[in-house]
Protein backbone atom coordinates (compact mmCIF):
# COMPACT_ATOMS: atom_id res chain seq x y z
CA UNK A 1 0.00 0.00 0.00
CA UNK A 2 2.97 2.23 1.08
CA UNK A 3 4.68 1.44 -1.94
CA UNK A 4 1.11 2.53 -4.09
CA UNK A 5 1.11 5.73 -2.73
CA UNK A 6 4.57 6.19 -3.04
CA UNK A 7 4.56 5.56 -6.41
CA UNK A 8 2.18 8.08 -6.69
CA UNK A 9 3.63 11.35 -4.94
CA UNK A 10 6.57 10.44 -6.69
CA UNK A 11 6.46 13.09 -9.82
CA UNK A 12 4.70 15.43 -7.45
CA UNK A 13 7.62 15.41 -5.17
CA UNK A 14 10.34 15.79 -7.29
CA UNK A 15 8.69 17.95 -9.67
CA UNK A 16 10.99 20.90 -10.77
CA UNK A 17 13.34 19.24 -8.05
CA UNK A 18 17.07 20.17 -9.96
CA UNK A 19 16.09 23.71 -10.12
CA UNK A 20 14.63 24.15 -7.27
CA UNK A 21 18.23 22.81 -5.47
CA UNK A 22 20.41 25.18 -7.35
CA UNK A 23 18.49 27.66 -6.04
CA UNK A 24 19.08 26.58 -2.47
CA UNK A 25 22.88 26.22 -3.04
CA UNK A 26 23.36 29.35 -5.26
CA UNK A 27 22.89 31.40 -2.08
CA UNK A 28 25.79 33.55 -1.14
CA UNK A 29 24.57 32.39 2.05
CA UNK A 30 23.35 29.27 3.48
CA UNK A 31 20.45 29.92 5.92
CA UNK A 32 21.07 28.60 9.30
CA UNK A 33 18.64 25.66 10.69
CA UNK A 34 16.32 26.98 13.43
CA UNK A 35 17.02 26.51 16.65
CA UNK A 36 15.65 24.88 19.77
CA UNK A 37 13.02 26.92 21.13
CA UNK A 38 15.04 26.45 24.79
CA UNK A 39 18.24 27.68 22.75
CA UNK A 40 16.40 31.02 21.62
CA UNK A 41 15.20 31.96 24.85
CA UNK A 42 18.69 31.43 26.37
CA UNK A 43 20.22 33.48 23.42
CA UNK A 44 17.72 36.00 24.19
CA UNK A 45 18.32 36.28 27.88
CA UNK A 46 22.19 36.42 27.54
CA UNK A 47 21.63 39.40 25.08
CA UNK A 48 19.73 41.41 27.33
CA UNK A 49 21.64 40.71 30.48
CA UNK A 50 25.13 41.45 28.80
CA UNK A 51 24.67 43.16 25.98
CA UNK A 52 28.02 44.17 25.58
CA UNK A 53 30.01 40.94 26.17
CA UNK A 54 27.61 39.33 23.96
CA UNK A 55 28.15 41.71 20.67
CA UNK A 56 31.99 41.32 21.98
CA UNK A 57 32.02 37.52 21.54
CA UNK A 58 30.44 38.21 17.81
CA UNK A 59 32.92 40.10 16.84
CA UNK A 60 36.49 39.10 15.57
CA UNK A 61 39.44 38.90 18.20
CA UNK A 62 42.40 40.29 16.47
CA UNK A 63 44.54 38.97 19.85
CA UNK A 64 43.61 35.45 19.42
CA UNK A 65 43.72 34.83 15.68
CA UNK A 66 47.56 35.43 16.21
CA UNK A 67 47.61 33.14 18.48
CA UNK A 68 46.12 30.71 16.56
CA UNK A 69 48.60 31.56 13.38
CA UNK A 70 51.70 31.84 15.54
CA UNK A 71 51.34 27.95 16.08
CA UNK A 72 53.17 25.30 14.51
CA UNK A 73 53.47 21.56 15.24
CA UNK A 74 56.69 19.29 14.32
CA UNK A 75 56.61 15.99 15.22
CA UNK A 76 59.65 14.01 14.54
CA UNK A 77 59.92 9.80 14.55
CA UNK A 78 61.93 8.65 17.50
CA UNK A 79 65.43 7.35 16.37
CA UNK A 80 65.40 3.13 16.18
CA UNK A 81 67.49 2.29 18.84
CA UNK A 82 68.97 -1.48 18.69
CA UNK A 83 67.79 -4.11 21.49
CA UNK A 84 69.20 -4.21 24.42
CA UNK A 85 71.78 -6.53 24.45
CA UNK A 86 71.25 -10.24 24.89
CA UNK A 87 71.95 -12.13 28.29
CA UNK A 88 74.62 -13.81 25.86
CA UNK A 89 77.10 -12.50 23.92
CA UNK A 90 77.92 -16.09 21.79
CA UNK A 91 74.54 -15.70 20.69
CA UNK A 92 73.49 -11.83 20.13
CA UNK A 93 70.24 -10.80 19.24
CA UNK A 94 69.54 -9.52 15.58
CA UNK A 95 69.89 -6.71 14.44
CA UNK A 96 69.93 -6.50 10.75
CA UNK A 97 66.74 -6.57 9.21
CA UNK A 98 67.71 -6.72 5.58
CA UNK A 99 66.86 -9.44 3.40
CA UNK A 100 69.23 -12.41 3.30
CA UNK A 101 71.83 -12.44 0.47
CA UNK A 102 71.42 -15.31 -2.33
CA UNK A 103 73.86 -17.97 -1.60
CA UNK A 104 76.30 -18.82 -4.33
CA UNK A 105 75.30 -23.14 -4.29
CA UNK A 106 71.43 -22.47 -3.31
CA UNK A 107 72.08 -23.04 0.77
CA UNK A 108 73.40 -22.02 3.49
CA UNK A 109 77.22 -22.75 3.65
CA UNK A 110 77.93 -23.73 7.72
CA UNK A 111 81.15 -22.16 9.26
CA UNK A 112 81.82 -25.58 10.81
CA UNK A 113 82.40 -29.04 8.86
CA UNK A 114 83.11 -32.11 10.92
CA UNK A 115 85.79 -34.58 9.80
CA UNK A 116 84.71 -36.40 7.39
CA UNK A 117 82.42 -34.28 5.54
CA UNK A 118 82.87 -32.07 2.69
CA UNK A 119 80.87 -28.67 1.54
CA UNK A 120 79.96 -28.92 -1.95
CA UNK A 121 81.96 -25.89 -2.62
CA UNK A 122 85.12 -27.99 -1.50
CA UNK A 123 84.01 -30.74 -2.97
CA UNK A 124 83.34 -28.93 -6.30
CA UNK A 125 86.70 -27.52 -5.70
CA UNK A 126 88.83 -30.69 -5.77
CA UNK A 127 87.22 -32.81 -8.13
CA UNK A 128 87.97 -29.85 -10.06
CA UNK A 129 91.77 -30.18 -9.19
CA UNK A 130 92.23 -33.21 -9.53
CA UNK A 131 90.40 -33.65 -13.26
CA UNK A 132 92.74 -30.95 -14.29
CA UNK A 133 95.98 -31.43 -12.51
CA UNK A 134 95.90 -35.15 -11.39
CA UNK A 135 99.17 -35.37 -10.18
CA UNK A 136 99.53 -32.06 -8.56
CA UNK A 137 96.38 -32.89 -6.71
CA UNK A 138 96.56 -36.72 -6.00
CA UNK A 139 94.00 -38.80 -3.74
CA UNK A 140 96.09 -38.68 -0.77
CA UNK A 141 96.29 -34.95 -0.86
CA UNK A 142 92.80 -34.52 -0.95
CA UNK A 143 91.77 -36.84 1.68
CA UNK A 144 95.13 -34.91 3.75
CA UNK A 145 93.42 -31.41 3.41
CA UNK A 146 89.70 -32.13 3.42
CA UNK A 147 90.05 -34.63 6.05
CA UNK A 148 88.21 -37.39 4.21
CA UNK A 149 88.91 -41.09 3.68
CA UNK A 150 90.94 -41.92 1.11
CA UNK A 151 88.84 -44.65 -0.21
CA UNK A 152 85.83 -42.18 -0.30
CA UNK A 153 87.64 -39.92 -2.16
CA UNK A 154 88.79 -42.20 -4.70
CA UNK A 155 85.51 -42.92 -5.38
CA UNK A 156 84.26 -39.17 -5.42
CA UNK A 157 86.67 -38.27 -8.26
CA UNK A 158 86.36 -41.69 -10.01
CA UNK A 159 82.43 -41.35 -10.36
CA UNK A 160 82.48 -37.77 -10.15
CA UNK A 161 83.64 -34.90 -12.81
CA UNK A 162 83.39 -31.47 -13.99
CA UNK A 163 82.12 -30.39 -17.38
CA UNK A 164 83.88 -29.25 -20.35
CA UNK A 165 82.23 -26.65 -21.54
CA UNK A 166 82.07 -26.72 -25.62
CA UNK A 167 80.93 -23.89 -27.72
CA UNK A 168 80.51 -24.57 -31.66
CA UNK A 169 82.29 -21.82 -33.42
CA UNK A 170 80.34 -22.33 -36.41
CA UNK A 171 76.59 -21.22 -35.71
CA UNK A 172 75.06 -20.42 -39.09
CA UNK A 173 74.78 -24.68 -39.42
CA UNK A 174 71.44 -25.03 -38.46
CA UNK A 175 70.87 -28.15 -35.75
CA UNK A 176 68.54 -30.59 -36.73
CA UNK A 177 66.48 -32.70 -34.56
CA UNK A 178 67.61 -35.60 -33.52
CA UNK A 179 64.94 -37.94 -32.43
CA UNK A 180 62.05 -39.83 -35.12
CA UNK A 181 60.77 -37.31 -38.02
CA UNK A 182 57.71 -39.03 -38.65
CA UNK A 183 55.33 -38.60 -35.17
CA UNK A 184 54.21 -41.77 -33.66
CA UNK A 185 50.67 -41.61 -34.71
CA UNK A 186 48.13 -44.45 -34.40
CA UNK A 187 45.65 -45.44 -36.85
CA UNK A 188 42.56 -47.44 -35.81
CA UNK A 189 40.45 -48.68 -37.85
CA UNK A 190 37.13 -49.49 -37.25
CA UNK A 191 35.18 -53.16 -38.50
CA UNK A 192 31.91 -51.99 -39.84
CA UNK A 193 29.36 -54.48 -39.66
CA UNK A 194 27.90 -55.43 -42.92
CA UNK A 195 24.84 -56.72 -44.79
CA UNK A 196 25.31 -60.29 -46.12
CA UNK A 197 24.80 -60.54 -49.71
CA UNK A 198 22.46 -62.45 -51.63
CA UNK A 199 19.92 -62.20 -49.27
CA UNK A 200 16.67 -60.43 -49.24
CA UNK B 1 27.62 -44.49 33.92
CA UNK B 2 27.91 -40.71 33.53
CA UNK B 3 30.81 -41.09 35.22
CA UNK B 4 31.91 -43.94 33.05
CA UNK B 5 31.07 -42.15 29.98
CA UNK B 6 33.64 -39.32 31.21
CA UNK B 7 36.16 -41.01 31.97
CA UNK B 8 35.97 -43.46 28.52
CA UNK B 9 36.03 -39.78 27.20
CA UNK B 10 39.22 -38.57 28.84
CA UNK B 11 41.18 -41.32 27.83
CA UNK B 12 39.94 -41.21 24.32
CA UNK B 13 41.51 -37.03 24.03
CA UNK B 14 44.31 -38.15 25.29
CA UNK B 15 45.04 -40.54 23.03
CA UNK B 16 44.27 -38.17 20.54
CA UNK B 17 46.45 -35.66 21.96
CA UNK B 18 49.48 -38.17 22.09
CA UNK B 19 48.80 -40.23 18.81
CA UNK B 20 47.04 -37.71 16.40
CA UNK B 21 49.00 -34.80 14.64
CA UNK B 22 46.43 -32.53 13.78
CA UNK B 23 46.53 -31.06 10.16
CA UNK B 24 47.20 -27.24 10.36
CA UNK B 25 44.44 -25.58 8.29
CA UNK B 26 47.22 -22.23 8.12
CA UNK B 27 48.93 -23.25 4.96
CA UNK B 28 45.42 -23.06 3.10
CA UNK B 29 44.89 -19.72 4.35
CA UNK B 30 48.20 -18.10 3.53
CA UNK B 31 48.96 -19.74 0.43
CA UNK B 32 47.43 -17.71 -2.15
CA UNK B 33 44.23 -19.42 -3.95
CA UNK B 34 44.61 -20.33 -8.15
CA UNK B 35 41.60 -17.91 -9.09
CA UNK B 36 42.25 -14.65 -8.02
CA UNK B 37 39.13 -13.02 -9.73
CA UNK B 38 38.45 -12.45 -13.33
CA UNK B 39 41.11 -11.74 -15.92
CA UNK B 40 43.66 -11.23 -12.92
CA UNK B 41 44.94 -14.76 -12.82
CA UNK B 42 48.60 -15.31 -12.94
CA UNK B 43 50.83 -18.19 -14.19
CA UNK B 44 54.06 -18.85 -13.97
CA UNK B 45 56.58 -21.19 -15.53
CA UNK B 46 59.38 -22.31 -12.60
CA UNK B 47 62.11 -22.90 -15.57
CA UNK B 48 62.01 -19.26 -16.80
CA UNK B 49 62.32 -17.70 -13.63
CA UNK B 50 66.46 -16.97 -13.03
CA UNK B 51 66.59 -16.75 -9.16
CA UNK B 52 65.25 -20.28 -8.46
CA UNK B 53 68.09 -21.90 -9.56
CA UNK B 54 69.24 -24.55 -12.43
CA UNK B 55 66.43 -26.59 -13.74
CA UNK B 56 65.72 -29.13 -16.61
CA UNK B 57 63.95 -27.88 -19.59
CA UNK B 58 64.26 -30.71 -21.27
CA UNK B 59 65.87 -35.07 -22.13
CA UNK B 60 66.56 -37.21 -24.99
CA UNK B 61 68.43 -40.13 -24.83
CA UNK B 62 71.98 -38.43 -25.03
CA UNK B 63 71.50 -36.14 -22.16
CA UNK B 64 69.69 -33.11 -21.03
CA UNK B 65 68.57 -29.02 -21.91
CA UNK B 66 69.31 -27.12 -18.52
CA UNK B 67 67.31 -24.01 -18.01
CA UNK B 68 70.36 -22.00 -18.52
CA UNK B 69 70.59 -22.84 -22.28
CA UNK B 70 73.25 -25.36 -21.82
CA UNK B 71 72.79 -28.80 -22.99
CA UNK B 72 74.44 -31.39 -20.51
CA UNK B 73 75.25 -35.24 -22.55
CA UNK B 74 75.52 -37.94 -20.43
CA UNK B 75 73.92 -39.27 -17.11
CA UNK B 76 74.25 -35.90 -14.80
CA UNK B 77 73.86 -35.49 -11.10
CA UNK B 78 72.46 -31.74 -10.55
CA UNK B 79 72.62 -29.65 -7.34
CA UNK B 80 70.71 -26.58 -6.75
CA UNK B 81 72.93 -24.23 -8.61
CA UNK B 82 75.77 -26.81 -9.64
CA UNK B 83 75.94 -29.61 -12.22
CA UNK B 84 78.43 -32.37 -12.14
CA UNK B 85 78.71 -35.29 -15.09
CA UNK B 86 78.05 -38.72 -13.03
CA UNK B 87 80.27 -41.82 -14.18
CA UNK B 88 78.08 -44.45 -14.50
CA UNK B 89 76.39 -46.47 -17.30
CA UNK B 90 73.65 -47.74 -16.91
CA UNK B 91 71.77 -48.50 -14.11
CA UNK B 92 73.05 -51.81 -13.24
CA UNK B 93 76.27 -49.67 -12.59
CA UNK B 94 74.83 -47.52 -9.74
CA UNK B 95 76.33 -48.79 -6.51
CA UNK B 96 77.13 -47.46 -2.83
CA UNK B 97 80.37 -46.63 -4.57
CA UNK B 98 78.54 -44.41 -7.53
CA UNK B 99 76.67 -42.00 -4.66
CA UNK B 100 79.24 -41.74 -2.32
CA UNK B 101 79.51 -37.96 -2.77
CA UNK B 102 76.46 -37.77 -1.41
CA UNK B 103 77.34 -39.44 2.00
CA UNK B 104 80.06 -37.18 2.83
CA UNK B 105 77.84 -33.66 1.84
CA UNK B 106 77.96 -31.21 5.24
CA UNK B 107 74.84 -30.55 5.24
CA UNK B 108 73.44 -33.59 4.46
CA UNK B 109 71.14 -33.14 1.49
CA UNK B 110 67.36 -32.53 2.14
CA UNK B 111 66.48 -35.68 -0.66
CA UNK B 112 68.07 -36.85 -3.55
CA UNK B 113 65.88 -37.50 -6.81
CA UNK B 114 67.29 -40.77 -8.32
CA UNK B 115 66.39 -40.97 -12.10
CA UNK B 116 66.70 -44.44 -13.44
CA UNK B 117 66.27 -44.03 -17.13
CA UNK B 118 63.40 -45.99 -18.08
CA UNK B 119 60.62 -47.46 -15.43
CA UNK B 120 61.93 -50.19 -13.66
CA UNK B 121 60.21 -53.29 -14.02
CA UNK B 122 61.18 -55.30 -10.40
CA UNK B 123 62.18 -54.27 -7.49
CA UNK B 124 65.78 -55.54 -7.28
CA UNK B 125 67.47 -52.27 -7.51
CA UNK B 126 65.88 -51.45 -4.39
CA UNK B 127 66.64 -54.80 -2.87
CA UNK B 128 70.16 -53.38 -3.89
CA UNK B 129 70.00 -49.71 -2.70
CA UNK B 130 67.85 -49.56 0.27
CA UNK B 131 70.50 -51.17 2.92
CA UNK B 132 72.97 -48.21 1.36
CA UNK B 133 69.96 -45.72 2.47
CA UNK B 134 69.15 -46.79 5.81
CA UNK B 135 73.03 -46.92 6.82
CA UNK B 136 73.66 -43.04 5.39
CA UNK B 137 69.93 -42.14 6.41
CA UNK B 138 69.83 -40.79 3.23
CA UNK B 139 66.55 -39.94 1.78
CA UNK B 140 66.15 -41.27 -1.49
CA UNK B 141 63.49 -40.82 -4.53
CA UNK B 142 63.78 -43.48 -7.03
CA UNK B 143 61.73 -42.37 -10.27
CA UNK B 144 61.90 -42.62 -13.96
CA UNK B 145 63.92 -39.93 -15.20
CA UNK B 146 60.87 -38.09 -16.95
CA UNK B 147 59.55 -37.82 -13.41
CA UNK B 148 62.59 -37.13 -12.18
CA UNK B 149 63.57 -34.43 -14.11
CA UNK B 150 59.89 -32.92 -12.84
CA UNK B 151 60.22 -33.44 -9.24
CA UNK B 152 64.09 -31.94 -9.08
CA UNK B 153 62.54 -28.78 -10.89
CA UNK B 154 59.54 -28.52 -8.35
CA UNK B 155 61.81 -29.21 -5.47
CA UNK B 156 64.68 -26.95 -6.45
CA UNK B 157 61.89 -24.18 -6.68
CA UNK B 158 61.06 -24.50 -3.32
CA UNK B 159 64.19 -23.79 -1.74
CA UNK B 160 65.20 -27.11 -0.65
CA UNK B 161 68.97 -28.61 -0.60
CA UNK B 162 68.22 -31.72 -3.68
CA UNK B 163 70.41 -33.24 -5.80
CA UNK B 164 69.24 -35.05 -8.67
CA UNK B 165 71.19 -38.31 -10.13
CA UNK B 166 69.91 -38.52 -13.80
CA UNK B 167 70.14 -41.50 -16.02
CA UNK B 168 68.99 -40.25 -19.58
CA UNK B 169 66.45 -42.41 -20.47
CA UNK B 170 66.40 -45.28 -23.27
CA UNK B 171 62.88 -44.72 -24.62
CA UNK B 172 61.32 -41.45 -25.12
CA UNK B 173 57.54 -41.29 -25.86
CA UNK B 174 57.54 -37.89 -28.37
CA UNK B 175 54.39 -36.02 -28.79
CA UNK B 176 53.46 -33.64 -31.90
CA UNK B 177 54.12 -30.89 -29.11
CA UNK B 178 57.57 -31.55 -28.79
CA UNK B 179 58.52 -31.97 -32.32
CA UNK B 180 57.11 -28.56 -32.83
CA UNK B 181 58.82 -27.08 -29.91
CA UNK B 182 61.91 -28.38 -30.91
CA UNK B 183 61.39 -27.44 -34.73
CA UNK B 184 60.58 -23.54 -32.94
CA UNK B 185 64.12 -23.90 -31.46
CA UNK B 186 66.13 -24.37 -33.89
CA UNK B 187 64.49 -22.27 -36.27
CA UNK B 188 63.28 -24.86 -39.45
CA UNK B 189 59.46 -24.93 -38.65
CA UNK B 190 59.18 -24.18 -42.10
CA UNK B 191 61.87 -26.20 -43.80
CA UNK B 192 60.81 -29.64 -45.07
CA UNK B 193 63.13 -32.98 -44.18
Amino acid sequence: MGKAISVMSRPLRDFNLESRAHKVISKEKPTAAPKYKSDELTYERMMKENPSAFQESLAKDTGLDKHLKDVYVTSHDPLPQPPAASSSAERPLPLDRTAVPESEFGFREPSKVPYGRVTLRNALKFIGRHQTKPIEYPISRIAEEYKLSEETVQNIVKYFKIYEVYIPTEHKVKAKFAGPVVTRKQVFTHKKKELPEGKD
Amino acid sequence: MLTFCKTIQKITNKILQQNVRWLSVTASRVAPKSYQGDGKTTLNILNTEADLGLMINGISSVGFRLNNDMTVLGPMVIFPRSVLAWNVGSIDDITPETLSLFTVLEPKLDIIVLGVGDKLEDYSFYKKILPFMKKHRLNLEVLPTEQACATFNFLNSEGRYVAGALLPPQTLQTTDDDLLKTKLRYQNLYELD
